[in-house]
């Protein structure tokens, strides 16, 4: 069957957000969900990853290869893609794509070693395919712009030349609250400090609709996918910049009205070999609680977790990340798995890809 | 004939119809190219695969066991340097569908149903964000088409959309399926059937579907206990 190589990792946090606005709709308002039958507070994919792509900042973690064949890597590719085209049709789209880059041929091979993707061998490819007059500056491009690590992860479109497009290797889930969150209004007046003694009232008045939530992220990435983009070595480093850039960033929005930066309470990372899980079912059935969700939240997602293996792959691992003790029972499958900071949790999941990675190549 | 059923539910979900850039509307239920595109991802296809064309040919049957609300999401697009575009959405939230997937040929069946089990890229209901809530849930049934098979499913619903219809022994739900599933000449076309899902060269073509009602049973159900209404005249 197909698919042996599947290898997701997933990431789910609970973070507990005081009173804030991170992301509004056209009214102001912070974004909600129906979810259960009740309300909840709710952050947006499309909010969080711009958050994430601002963490990482373009970084360009290099290509998979450093080769002076690219000349017959892109012929074999230019083949592959279109089986009609002859050997010597093939020959001369490659050479004109070192003409228009002016990357100098010495015989077969390129005079320096070159750093370039798979992925990025395959987009020259069909780009030459596409188009029968190349474009300088759309090849350059994409001789340029795949490495970094936002644009495998999350993808790119561009609309009107297709070929420049990636298909981005994860998936983040919109973020919500693991409770019903009813809205707060924030009343303020503004005084006006040259204000003659003898007037009152306030020069300007307003209200701030805000919520506080315990929000259930999820995120996920798919890590062949992820090896196409990047190369295998590069894709074990950006694999450990998706996770910290998750775990650590937060939509700006309102940040300064109520300085509400928090940090998760509760990390926990698989790594599964057949297909990713979002556990916010957990949540279904929201918490009810009058003593704090993250608790609460914490236990309903470990159950969750434990429930979903009867139907699935057991993870080759699993990581965890509390800020908060947690009580198990003594048999719970979960109780080894505890790391004690992000450092830790970063360097288990790096060396396991790396094995995976390594494992990859010697059955090559 | 085999089929499997998914059970498609998650805090959002998002069935495009007539979209245009700014103002993208959903269907009030999963649409069959949808149900489609998932399996296409699920076996690994690249947006322009061929492949994906001849998975039209499998019956389809959906049933709207729990309607969910619908809202629009807004979102301000940045689609060149400081240049925004406001965009509207529109989603399908806390819903839950019953599709049902036949085919003559089983071991295709099969097949899909590993890859669903075992996706080579991930799974999203109608858009990428909307992740499907916990496993999918998938059933198999054997010499049964995917009406027939939907016709006796048991519910699906939540437990407290379940319970809000406690007073009721039964509830009729919606279903859309294959004009040829059921009466054949009852139908109305919709551009659903999957033309490409290549981004040079995106379209659908017509597809006849039909619409029946189908009475499940509520397991929820609580008789009403006689003794506790309170009867005035019964004094008398």
């Amino acid at each position: 069957m197909t698919n042996k190589n599947n290898l997701y990792l997933d990431i789910n946090v609970l973070q507990a957000v005081p009173s804030s606005n991170i992301n509004r709709d056209d009214t102001g308002a912070p974004k909600t969900a129906l979810y259960g039958g009740v309300i909840r507070s709710r952050v947006s994919s499309q909010s969080w990853k711009r958050a994430m792509r601002h963490a990482l900042n373009g970084k360009d973690l290099g290509s998979g290869l450093r080769t002076v064949k690219l000349a017959q890597l892109l012929k074999e590719k230019i083949m592959s893609l279109d089986s009609s085209l002859s050997e010597s049709d093939a020959d001369n789209k490659v050479k004109e794509v070192f003409k228009s880059t002016g990357i100098k041929l010495k015989g077969e091979d390129t005079a320096a070693l070159l750093l370039i993707s798979k992925g990025q061998v395959e987009k020259i490819a069909e780009y030459v395919l596409a188009h029968e007059e190349i474009d300088k500056k759309e090849l350059k491009e994409i001789f340029n712009g795949n490495q970094s690590v936002d644009l495998a992860l999350f993808g790119r479109m561009v609309a009107d030349n297709p070929e420049l497009n990636v298909e981005g290797s994860s998936q983040v889930a919109h973020a919500i609250s693991t409770h019903e969150v009813v809205p707060e209004f924030d009343y303020f007046t503004a005084l006006d400090d040259l204000q003659k003694e003898d007037t009152t009232g306030a020069t300007m008045l307003g209200s701030i609709e805000y919520n506080s939530s315990t929000l259930y992220r999820y995120a996920n990435l798919n890590f062949p996918e992820l090896v196409h983009n990047l190369g295998s070595e590069a894709a074990v480093e950006g694999a450990v910049e998706f996770i910290k850039s998750f775990v650590l960033s937060m939509p700006t929005g309102k940040q300064n009205t109520f300085a509400n930066k928090t940090l998760p309470n509760y990390v926990m990372i698989t790594l599964r070999t057949d297909t990713p899980v979002n556990l916010v079912s957990a949540f279904e059935e929201p918490v009810k609680s009058n003593q704090g969700y993250v608790k609460p939240s914490i236990n309903k997602l470990e159950e969750e977790y434990q429930n979903t293996l009867k139907m699935v792959d057991t993870p080759i691992k699993t990581l965890i990340l509390s800020m908060e003790k947690i009580e198990r029972d003594k048999d719970s499958i979960l109780k080894d798995d505890q790391v004690t900071d992000l450092n830790e949790l970063l360097s288990k999941v790096s060396e396991e890809l790396q094995q995976v990675v390594q494992n990859e190549n010697d059955n090559d | 004939m085999k089929t499997i059923t998914i059970k498609l539910t998650g805090p959002l979900q998002s069935f495009g119809n007539e979209a245009t850039f700014n103002q993208r509307t959903t269907s009030l239920h999963p649409s069959k190219s949808a149900v489609i595109g998932m399996i296409a991802a699920a076996l690994g296809f690249q947006r322009d695969d061929e492949k994906i064309t001849d998975l039209n040919g499998l019956d389809f049957a959906v049933r709207i066991d729990q309607p969910g609300r619908v809202f629009t999401e807004f979102q301000t697009v940045e689609w060149k340097k400081d240049t925004r575009k406001l965009t509207y959405r529109g989603h399908i939230q806390d819903a839950v569908f019953a599709v049902a997937i036949g085919s003559d040929n089983d071991s295709l069946i099969d097949e899909i149903q590993f890859a669903l089990r075992h996706p080579g890229y991930q799974l999203f209901l109608g858009r990428r964000a909307n992740v499907p809530a916990g496993v999918l849930q998938i059933e198999e049934f054997s010499g049964l088409n995917p009406v027939q098979v939907l016709k006796d499913f048991p519910w699906q619903a939540s437990r407290w959309y379940q319970k809000s219809k406690s007073n009721k022994q039964t509830v009729k739900v919606e279903l859309l399926a294959d004009s040829k599933l059921l009466s054949g000449d009852k139908y109305f076309m919709v551009k659903d059937s999957v033309g490409s899902f290549s981004q040079k060269n995106r379209f659908f073509n017509y597809r006849p579907v039909e619409r029946d009602m189908i009475e499940l049973t509520n397991p929820s159900y609580q008789e009403k206990d006689q003794s506790t209404d309170h009867d005035p005249f019964s004094a008398l």
